[in-house]
Parts: C-alpha cells; sequence; structure tokens
C-alpha cells in the first residue's frame, strides 16, 4: 500500500507541475493586456508600463512561471488585478460554497447511481429496468444547466418550494465558520432551522447536478452487475445455497463496483466543470460563478489560480478513487 | 441550407412589435425579445450548434487517432511522454482548460471548437493507442514489418483502421457530448455571440425572460435533448453492431 501510495503521488506531482504549466502559458496568451487590466481603463500608457513592471510582466516568461511556481510553493498566487486581494483570499473565501455543492451532489449522485444501477440490474427486462434506463439515457442526453433553469422554473416559480437562488435567504446570518460548510457548521452550533434553511437553498443545484450526471453511472452499474452476475463464482455461490442478498451484496457488487468507481472519478470533474453553470444560474458564491466573472474581466491571475486548485481537487478525487480500489478489490491490492 | 422551406422569417430580423409573443399559429415557437421567429432561429441554429459539434469531435477524433496511434505503435520513451501529457490534460475539469483557451483565443464559436478540440483529444488518443498496443502484436502486422512496409503506412493503412469499429462510435456519442459542451460555452458567453442564432445562445438569453416566457428557454433545450439523445442511440446502436455480446446485456 505504501508502495503504491508514494508511486501514485509521484505521478501526481509531475501532473501538477504540468498543469500550473499549462495554466501559465495559457493565462500569458491572452489577447488582453493584463497589466492594462490591472492599471484601470483610464490609466496613461505610462501608468500601464508602470503597473507591468510592479507586476513582473516585464519579465521574460519563464522567469515570470519560476516566480509563479515560488508563490503558489508559498500558497501565494498574487493578487486580482480587479479587486486587488490576494487570490488566496479570494478564493478561500469562495471554496467551502463550491466543495458542499461538489461533495454533497457527488455522494448522492453515487448513492443513487449505486441504488438504481443495481435495481435495474436485479429486475432485468422488468418495467422498473425499463423506467432506469430511460432515466439512465435521459440524464445523459439533458445539458445539466437547461434542466437547472427547468427545476428553478418549476419547482421555485411555479410551485414555490425551493428558493431560486443564494446560500441563504438575504439578511441571514450565516453560522460561526467552522468547516466553511453551511450543512456542518449549523449543526454544530446546534441550530435547527438555518441547517433546514441551508438544505433548501442547496436543494436546487444539487439536484440540477445530480439529475444532469448521474445517467452514465446508473448505466454502467447495471452493467457491471449484469456481468458479474453471470460468472462462474456467482453460480457456485448460489449452488452452495448461500441467501441471494449475500451473493449479490457481498460477492458479486463488491467485484461490480471498481469500474464503477473509475466512472465516479471522471464525471467528478464534469461535475466540477458543471458548477460553473449551475452556480451562475443560481447566484452560488463559489468558485465556478468567480472564476467566470474572472474570465469575462480578463483577470489572469484569479483564472490561474481557480483553475489550478480545480485541477488539484480533481486529482485528489481520483486518487481517493485509486486509493478506495486498493481497499475493495483484493485483486488489485495483490498485483 | 433549406430553412426557407419551412419558415418564411429571416433568423435575424427585428420586429418589435411581436416580441414574446406565446406559440401561437403565426409563430409555432412563439418570439424572442426582438421579435424574432423562435422556429426559424432554431431551424438555422442547428447548422451552427450541430456544426460546433461535429467539428470538435472531428478535429479532436483526428489528433487523437494519429497521436494515439503514432504513440502506441512507437512505444518507449515516445510513448510514455504522450500519455503523460495525456495524463495531464485529463488531471483538468475539462470545461476549465476549455474556459482558458476560450479567453485566450475570444469568445466565438471558433474558439470554442479549438478549445474543446484541445481537452478532448487526449481521450481518444488514450483509447486509440490501448487497441494500438493489441493489434501491433497480431501475426498479419508482423507479417508487414517483415516485407520492409515502412512503420507509417503499418499504422496508417494497417492498424488504424483496425480500431475503427470502436472508435466510430465513440465518435458518434460524442457528437453529443460536445454539443452539451459547445452550447454550455454559448450560454456563459464565451461560445456563439448574439443575434447568431445557437441553441445555447438563445436558452442564455431566454434565460433573462424565464418566469414570463418559459417556452424560450424550453423549446431550444428540448432541441439539444433529443439532437444528443439520437447521436447516443445511434452510437449505441453502432457499438452493438460491431459487439453483439453487448445486445445480451
Amino acid at each position: 500500500m505504501a508502495k503504491f501510495l508514494t508511486k501514485r503521488i509521484a505521478s501526481l506531482i509531475f501532473v501538477i507541475i504540468g498543469i500550473t504549466f499549462i495554466v501559465f502559458i495559457a493565462t500569458h496568451c491572452l489577447p488582453a493586456d493584463p497589466a492594462r487590466a490591472a492599471a484601470g481603463p483610464a490609466a496613461s500608457a505610462e501608468q500601464v508600463e508602470q503597473k507591468r513592471t510592479e507586476l513582473g510582466l516585464d519579465k521574460p516568461v519563464y522567469e515570470q512561471y519560476l516566480d509563479y511556481m515560488k508563490g503558489l510553493l508559498k500558497l501565494d498566487m498574487g493578487k486580482s488585478y480587479k479587486s486587488k486581494q490576494p487570490v488566496m483570499t479570494e478564493i478561500s473565501g469562495r471554496f467551502a460554497a463550491t466543495m458542499e455543492l461538489t461533495f454533497l451532489s457527488l455522494i448522492i449522485f453515487f448513492v443513487l447511481a449505486l441504488l438504481l444501477g443495481s435495481m435495474a440490474a436485479l429486475k432485468r427486462n422488468s418495467w422498473l429496468d425499463q423506467v432506469i434506463r430511460f432515466f439512465s439515457v435521459g440524464s445523459m442526453a439533458v445539458p445539466p444547466y437547461w434542466l437547472a433553469l427547468v427545476l428553478q422554473y418549476i419547482l421555485y416559480y411555479k410551485c414555490q418550494l425551493f428558493p431560486a437562488g443564494y446560500r441563504l435567504p438575504a439578511g441571514t446570518a450565516p453560522p460561526d465558520a467552522v468547516t466553511g460548510f453551511y450543512l456542518a457548521d449549523s449543526l454544530l452550533m446546534g441550530d435547527v432551522s438555518l441547517f433546514l434553511l441551508s438544505a433548501r437553498h442547496l436543494f436546487l443545484p444539487v439536484l440540477s447536478l445530480v439529475l444532469g450526471y448521474c445517467g452514465i453511472t446508473t448505466r454502467m452499474m447495471r452493467t457491471q452487475l449484469l456481468q458479474e452476475l453471470r460468472q462462474d463464482y456467482v453460480r457456485t455461490a448460489r449452488s452452495k445455497g448461500i441467501p441471494e442478498h449475500v451473493v449479490v451484496g457481498r460477492h458479486a457488487m463488491k467485484n461490480a463496483i471498481s469500474p464503477v468507481l473509475t466512472m465516479l472519478g471522471m464525471q467528478a470533474g464534469g461535475m466540477i466543470g458543471g458548477t460553473v453553470l449551475i452556480e451562475k444560474i443560481f447566484s452560488w458564491p463559489g468558485l465556478g460563478s468567480y472564476a467566470l466573472e474572472a474570465i469575462l474581466s480578463m483577470d489572469l491571475l484569479v483564472i490561474a489560480g481557480i483553475t489550478t486548485v480545480m485541477a488539484v481537487i480533481f486529482i485528489l478525487i481520483n486518487l481517493a478513487v485509486d486509493i478506495s480500489y486498493v481497499l475493495i478489490d483484493s485483486r488489485v491490492r495483490l498485483s | 441550407m433549406q430553412v426557407p422551406l419551412v419558415s418564411r422569417y429571416d433568423p435575424l430580423s427585428v420586429d418589435m412589435g411581436a416580441k414574446l409573443v406565446f406559440p401561437c399559429k403565426e409563430h409555432i415557437f412563439g418570439t424572442d425579445e426582438m421579435g424574432r421567429d423562435i422556429f426559424t432561429r432554431l431551424a438555422y441554429g442547428a447548422w451552427y450548434s450541430m456544426g460546433t459539434a461535429l467539428a470538435v469531435v472531428l478535429i479532436a477524433a483526428a489528433a487523437g487517432i494519429v497521436i494515439g496511434g503514432i504513440a502506441g505503435y512507437a512505444g518507449g520513451w515516445f510513448d510514455n511522454a504522450v500519455m503523460r501529457v495525456c495524463d495531464i490534460f485529463l488531471a483538468f475539469p475539462q470545461i476549465f482548460l476549455a474556459m482558458i483557451i476560450a479567453a485566450a483565443a475570444g469568445a466565438g464559436i471558433g474558439p470554442t471548437i479549438f478549445a474543446l478540440a484541445v481537452s478532448w483529444w487526449p481521450n481518444y488518443a488514450r483509447m486509440v493507442r490501448g487497441m494500438v498496443i493489441v493489434i501491433k502484436e497480431k501475426l498479419y502486422v508482423e507479417s508487414a514489418k517483415s516485407i520492409g512496409m515502412h512503420p507509417v503506412r503499418i499504422v496508417f493503412t494497417i492498424i488504424i483502421p483496425q480500431t475503427m469499429s470502436m472508435v466510430v462510435p465513440q465518435i458518434t456519442m460524442g457528437i453529443g457530448n460536445a454539443l452539451i459542451a459547445a452550447s454550455g460555452f454559448s450560454f456563459i458567453g464565451l461560445g456563439a455571440q448574439m443575434p447568431m442564432p445557437e441553441w445555447g445562445a438563445m436558452i442564455s438569453q431566454g434565460s433573462r425572460f424565464i418566469f414570463n416566457a418559459p417556452y424560450y428557454v424550453m423549446i431550444p433545450g428540448i432541441f439539444i435533448f433529443l439532437s444528443v439523445l439520437g447521436f447516443s442511440l445511434l452510437g449505441d446502436a453502432l457499438q452493438e453492431a460491431t459487439n453483439p455480446e453487448l445486445k445480451n446485456i
């Protein structure tokens, strides 16, 4: 396990360096002049040049990259041209909002996909199987941002069941920040009404992400479980009189789940990306909506910072998936 | 373009006297905030939306097939280097990589195609490379080598055609995903720009009027949904045709 982890982490460091390089090069190819953006539209040519020197943008690109990497090691990503605040401060202020949305969606999405996929496989060719298959094909074809608008229209505007956006209603004080996750923090404070209020605000964005992304994983779970249920070891277990729930739950399911976990890791990337659109629709004050603002205002260092943070989170989720293989599947452990 | 056969309206002409008209006999899908006929705009928009998706997938697949094919056949340090570059590209949530490229290249359909193709090619490269590694050990490839055939010819005339039965269904399904991604770009303002009648841009524009003119958002979304569904089912059918075992699942 230690050898596996060391190897995996070494390759991750290489990937992270590659990511920072691509992000840096891409953001330094922007057609807009970042010195002009930082100095403001009314700045004179001299002021723009002064800003360029101040930000180190007059140095050769490789020196700028090395400076950026040195800063990153100290968790310093520079200052936003727009707000003049450190990028790290800006990101950390919004990080928890995005993570609460993403992780909650990922957990619900995984449980739902496992449940629906297994039910479809166990009731193969029944009406339930047909309904779940229809749902998963539909989920794969629906644009998540459009689904979010439809849900907002029906559940907020028409039925008035859930709020249209934001983490809490205007004027409501957020819970004391311990984790930054409003659900967890309100529980830690023992404030059940604040917990329910946060949950109501999370409902529509989470539902949009879950329904928009769980189709392919549901379908994969069904296929994998059906394949496992046809294996010889399942027939042997059944012939030995082992109860069906043990055969399925303890044997077939365990083997079917590994490829589904890979899909979960890959889907996490799509979901992290999907938050950009979902946060825009629900005015969610997270990294996705901030990234969009930064791109539209050409805030170079913010774009680089958010992309790097998002990529690292994606990598860490996939590392967790790899570790879970080792824990779940003894064949991987032995190899 | 055969749209004039099915609609007498112009997709760009403004008629402020008919703004946000609910679907009726004159305008079967209603009109937008500038009085433009939504059905006409959807029909013209199909060219932009489908064209963008098709271009993304074809460019990404072509690059992926060539790079993955050569890497798989060459093996060694070249294969390793290409796979590490793929690892880096695949480690990005794709929309962020594409957003950076689109921001660098500017907003519009061209930059969107470029941005999505750059972030998608590693998927195809990985898949093709995996198949090439298996195919290159076959006897007929050994025979081609033994008669002195040039490696580039072996890759492109013998090995790559063998991978097509797996690649073509993936490309077909990819068109649907590209349609969702490209329309998402237009939705956030990085893709097609108004007044271009692209489906994602229409949803973005319509989202400002969702509570008083919901059809403006719903109808373009249904068009995207049905198109993606179509490509997805076609991809499934092609996959089943090339791998009959899938029919039993």
